[in-house]
């Protein structure tokens, strides 16, 4: 059995008439299999030749696990070579690259210490900060309306839009957010799209903050049957765990993040939808920790607790056969919730006072009585504030007005000309003294 | 309901029930969790709330709460010195760093601190957290629990037990009555109620002293887990039961793990190709300490293993290390290299393996490469066999039998020595884990 350093890694087993050759075992000292240990076992075959069927039964088993393991590294190398890893890793980095941009817009262009972000990891100050109110139809028609916080009246009239509302046909929508914000195009059919609030330009105004119907932009047509159902404010995409993706008819499924970045590339997220009469309503960026809480035209209100949600489409609140969903917000510390009826009639909550749903398929908390839901009364709007907010309401005639949310609280009415068809509210990391 | 009375082997490194029921000898799944159900560690964790956990249950659970738990270090006043010289005296406050965080308290080598009792270096117990436990206590805890689970295994209330005791707890007879004496009060403690104490090494040729049909020198040769005990005893006639020598030493089967782990595995972690990084050095070396490990699992531990590996130095295997301290794999690592030895007894070789995240570990060992690593033992053992002869006055060829027992003694490199000396037809095999804890069921059934 000795010999030349250089063929110890052959183990010869003459009792069992078998050579067991040893090629990938290397010879230098500090691997874990060497020479020194070879002849060890060699000598153990030697001294007690039935331990030599056990030593080779050992090598086996671990020479088997090894192939196996070599064939995964090669398929694992094959897959390297050909560039699929590659463009792979090419497309995570890039995805990540979108999210950090996105997040340097969130906090204003540069990326803050972590001492100087506010409690809501917004460190933008309302001077350095523009804001845009955003009309948007099902048509896929946007009108960006500037606002400058400084400079609001309550009850301020910043434009009044020339709207066709047909009967039966899903209102306009109002989004208000900051203008570095990037916009998720949601679209019934399921398909996806992103646009930064910046490349859509703002309309200009005559006199009477008049906006002529032309000059309403059509960023992403929507494709045969397909309508824009919503835009989403998407710079914390890099903050959030789980979207959850809901539809009218209160059905709704969670997303992780790590799906993200392949909705992105493929612009679809899915229709969202089980009832073929239904269509998907609005996504929302959370955490898995969160609640969600929901709103329907008839007035019913349900919180859910996100990491309950199911990754299927399943119905999570239970409506009327005439009724569906026209709010979506996430549970946010500190915030109350503002709810408005078309007639301008203002509901004000705070999250403490109703209970997380235990199960799914319930009708949710009634808002007001039977009696008023039977009058007509109908909720258009919902948004999650802070008193220095600034509340928006689109009205029937097509104005736009802005609202202090303190004076909001105060009055619990907003001034309507016909209805309104939507509300909802800009938050603002934080006003001023002398505005107050 | 009857009551029971129970023998009960309360060894340094592992202890073991069993019951004589007048037929035969029951020994008692004591340990499920161990890889001999039917002994048990001798360690203790007590834990924040003063529950108490033993064998392997008590070493889990001391790895499950120190892995990459926190650590807060406050010092505390531990006492002061008195400096005295010829022209001078002062006295200076002693501070020690005590983890406040800590969750429970470890306890091994109960057996050893029942023999400090007695000595002059009095050892009268320590603090656990804001209690005081006395040796007694701890002792008591400990026999306790194993009460517990006999009564579970039997099912009836236990009440009486027969306790192994060395031959000598002392060289000073005064110590040596009074460990005898602390022995008992614990079992007392523990709700024994009836406590009777037996020779360990009597104990563990019951079986054969029943056999013999007149008077021989015997040398039991009692090799556990944590010590070797020899006695050199005239057996057959009760009456005139005499004890020519006792010896022994500090070596058995933990001592063989340690250095399976040192010599053959401890590569496997980084030795030999980490250079010039004193700190990763010191890991790899704390490696074969199973009661040291958790304390490694330090963040700065963690950040020193992450930037070496990051650095290139031997990632693979570093990450090994690291995996063994911060993934709770110690316990199945201990146990895998435990496996192996008490398998190289009966095969020539066997497989120390280790798979999980970050982890891959395979080590074949063959009993070539075993006897070749305890070598250094084998002869301490040797030449400590040869004493206790000597000290006996007799020859080697006046032991009439050699009684082997104990885990260790089937090591067959032992065997051999055994034979070598007194020769093949002289060296019996009695119960290898539990000659003598069977003994004492006997005896306590006898005495019951």
């Amino acid at each position: 059995m000795m010999g030349h350093p250089f063929t110890r890694s052959i183990i010869d087993f003459p009792e069992i008439g078998m050579v067991l050759f040893v090629p990938c075992f290397c010879i230098e000292s500090q691997l874990m299999i060497n020479h020194e240990k070879i002849e060890e076992w060699i000598k153990e075959a030697e001294e007690r030749p039935e331990s030599a069927q056990l030593i080779l039964k050992h090598i086996a088993n671990r020479l088997r696990d090894l192939a196996q393991r070599n064939e995964e590294l090669l398929n694992e190398n094959i897959a390297l070579q050909l560039g699929n890893r590659v463009e792979e890793y090419e497309r995570r980095i890039a995805h990540l690259e979108y999210q950090l941009e996105l997040l340097r817009r969130h906090f204003g262009g540069t990326l803050p210490d972590v001492e100087s972000l506010s409690p809501n990891g917004d460190s933008r100050s309302v001077a350095d900060q523009t804001y845009s109110v955003l009309v948007y139809t099902p048509h896929g028609t946007v009108a960006r309306l500037l606002v400058d916080p400084q400079a609001i009246s309550n009850g301020q009239v910043i434009a009044h839009l020339p709207l066709t509302h047909f009967e039966g046909e899903a209102p306009p929508h109002i989004l208000a957010t900051a203008s570095s914000e990037e916009l998720l195009f949601v679209f019934s059919s399921g398909r996806v799209s992103t646009l930064p609030v910046e490349e859509i330009p703002p309309v200009m105004m005559g006199v009477d903050q008049e906006v002529r119907s032309e000059q309403m932009l059509v960023p992403d047509e929507p494709s045969g049957a397909e309508s824009l159902v919503s835009l989403l404010p998407f710079s914390g995409l890099a903050m959030c765990e789980v979207l959850v993706q809901t539809s009218r008819r209160g059905y709704a499924k969670k997303i992780g993040a790590a799906m993200i970045e392949s909705i992105l590339a493929n612009h679809f997220i899915g229709t969202g939808v089980r009832l073929p009469t239904d269509q998907t309503f609005h996504v929302s960026l959370c955490m898995k920790e969160d609640q969600l809480i929901l709103f329907s035209r008839q007035g019913f209100l349900i919180q859910l607790n996100v990491s309950q949600l199911p990754h299927s489409i399943e119905e999570v609140m239970r409506l009327d056969a005439a009724d569906h969903l026209v709010g979506a917000l996430v549970r946010e510390a500190g915030h109350s919730i503002l709810i408005a009826t078309q007639i301008g009639k203002l509901i004000h909550r705070t999250p403490d006072s109703f209970d997380t749903a235990s199960s799914f398929r319930s009708r949710g908390t009634a808002l007001y009585s039977k009696a008023r839901r039977e009058q007509g009364s109908r909720v258009v709007g919902a948004a999650m504030v802070k008193e220095n907010d600034i509340g928006v309401a689109l009205h029937s005639q097509g104005q736009v007005t802005l609202h202090h949310v303190k004076d909001l609280f105060g009055s619990g009415t907003i001034p309507v000309s016909g209805e309104l068809l939507a509300f909802t509210a800009l938050a603002l990391p934080g006003l001023p003294a002398a505005r107050a | 309901m009857m009551s029971l009375h129970i023998g009960l082997d309360f060894g340094t490194s592992n202890s073991g029930v069993a019951y004589f029921d007048g037929n035969r000898v029951k020994l008692l799944p004591i340990d499920r969790q161990n890889v001999i159900p039917e002994v048990v560690k001798t360690i203790l964790y007590i834990d924040r709330y003063y529950r108490h956990y033993i064998g392997q249950e008590a070493i889990e659970l001391y790895y499950r709460h120190n892995i990459n738990r926190l650590r807060r270090y406050v010092k505390k006043w531990a006492g002061e010195i008195d400096f005295r010289g010829a022209d001078m005296h002062y006295v200076r406050d002693v501070y020690v760093y005590v983890d406040e965080l800590q969750p429970g308290r470890l306890l091994q080598y109960l057996k050893t601190i029942l023999r400090r009792a007695g000595a002059a270096e009095s050892y009268t117990g320590t603090q656990v957290f804001e209690r005081y436990y006395e040796v007694t206590d701890l002792v008591g805890a400990y026999l306790g629990a194993l009460k517990s689970r006999a009564e579970a295994l039997l099912g009836e209330p236990v009440t009486g037990v027969t306790l192994g005791r060395p031959v000598r707890f002392s060289a000073d007879p005064a110590a040596d009555r009074q460990a005898e004496e602390t022995l008992r009060q614990a079992a007392l403690l523990a709700g024994f109620e009836e406590v009777d104490l037996e020779l360990e090494p009597v104990a563990a040729a019951l079986f054969y002293e029943q056999s013999l049909d007149r008077p021989q020198n015997t040398l039991i040769f009692d090799f556990g887990g944590g010590t070797l005990d020899i006695a050199i005893m005239r057996l057959g006639d009760s009456r005139k039961r005499q004890v020519f020598a006792s010896g022994g030493i500090g070596i058995a089967g933990s001592d063989f793990d340690r250095t399976i782990i040192q010599k053959r595995l401890l590569p496997h972690f980084g030795a030999g190709a980490v250079q010039h990084q004193p700190e990763i050095q010191g890991l790899i070396q704390v490696v074969p300490d199973w009661i040291a490990l958790p304390k490694l699992s330090t963040p700065q531990n963690r950040y020193n293993l992450e930037a070496a590996i990051q650095n290139g130095i031997a990632p693979a295997r570093l990450s090994t290390l690291k995996a063994l301290i911060f993934n709770d794999l110690a316990f199945s690592f201990y146990n895998q290299v435990e496996a192996a030895k008490i398998a190289l007894s009966d095969a020539g070789a066997a497989v120390i393996a280790l798979n999980s995240r970050d982890i891959d570990l395979w080590e074949l060992y063959t009993r070539t490469q075993f006897e070749k690593d305890i070598g250094e033992h084998r002869e301490q053992i040797e030449k400590v066999v040869l004493d206790t002869v000597a000290a006996s006055g007799l020859e080697p060829e006046q032991i009439d039998a050699v009684v082997k027992t104990g885990g260790s003694s089937s090591i067959p490199a032992f065997s051999r020595m055994l034979v070598s000396i007194f020769g093949a037809e002289k060296v019996k095999v009695s119960n290898t884990f539990s000659s003598v804890v069977a003994g004492l069921a006997i005896r306590a059934s006898q005495t019951a």
